[in-house]
């Protein structure tokens, strides 16, 4: 047992493998919260789970010698996205999820900083394999 | 086996200073000039980095300080220009045309002019040596 600080991550988008163009990451599960308060003299506010939802902040680098080969995947559209925050190794934690890439910018500067493209996804489904329920690789 | 990043760079840097004819000749070393060599000289010395972790792959980010010592004022500044037509923007990725070779193992992407490297330094009894060039920032990808 060990607190997590590795980067072997896995990730693919539309089947194609960005892993090694990968930076950062943030994975978020949320839940939407629906006010059911209800009753006479009621004196506290009661709140149920409304619709989930999942978005997913990624940053992969830009390869000037291998871009072509998913560039096309850093367009606005849906995808299905995999994302092992351990890797696609047998019992790790395991994430499958179509998902809409709403933007994707990229920056240059006169500086020279490390040039990264910022994808933005949010769910356009229901995860087909949610490692929130436990998924892990086969 | 594969040399390391900061090998490839120091020997890149070697290649650019002597590759054609310069106020210091051949006299360009890593780190200190050999006792009684004759002026001016340059020298290249690591000043700050190492592994860039830029990406999951290897990677370096480096700072070099690269600087003409000389008994004139004037012979400094002009080396330190003349550094500066030789290192600014000359990595694969840069704007220049004149680019440094990373060697078989190692591309160096880009090459970037920072801060001033000024000193004069007082010799006891001697006419004093004046130390003209720049930083630069230098990263490194594997081939």
């Amino acid at each position: 047992m060990a607190a997590r600080s590795g980067n072997t991550i896995y990730v693919t988008i539309g089947g194609t493998n960005v892993s090694a163009y990968w930076t950062t990451s943030n994975l978020e599960r949320t839940g939407e919260e629906q006010d059911i308060t209800r009753g006479s003299g009621t004196t506290d506010r009661q709140r149920a789970l409304g619709l989930k939802d999942t978005t997913l902040s990624l940053t992969l680098s830009y390869d000037d010698s291998t871009l072509a080969t998913y560039v096309q995947k850093l367009a606005p559209g849906i995808y299905e996205v995999e994302y092992g925050p351990e890797g696609n190794v047998s019992g790790k934690p395991r994430h499958v999820q179509s998902m809409l890439l709403t933007t994707a910018p990229f920056e240059v500067a006169v500086e020279k900083p490390h040039s990264t493209f910022q994808l933005e996804f949010v769910g356009a489904d229901v995860p087909s394999v949610d490692m929130y329920a436990g998924a892990v690789y086969s | 086996m594969a040399d390391s990043a900061f090998q490839a760079l120091m020997r890149a840097i070697r290649q650019q200073a002597v590759e054609t004819s310069e106020l210091w000749g051949q006299n360009a070393f890593p780190d200190f000039a050999p006792s009684g060599i004759a002026l001016p000289y340059l020298i290249a010395f690591w000043m700050a980095g190492g592994e860039a972790n830029w990406r999951v792959t290897q990677d370096a980010d480096f700072v070099i300080g690269i600087k003409v010592v000389s008994k004139s004022q004037a012979e400094a500044f002009i080396g330190a220009q003349r550094i500066s037509e030789l290192f600014n923007d000359q990595g694969t990725q840069d704007r220049g045309t004149n680019t440094l070779s990373g060697g078989a193992n190692w591309k160096i992407t880009t090459a970037t002019q920072g801060q001033v490297i000024h000193l004069v330094e007082q010799v006891s009894g001697a006419t004093p040596l004046y130390h003209e060039g720049h930083r630069f920032a230098f990263h490194l990808e594997p081939l």
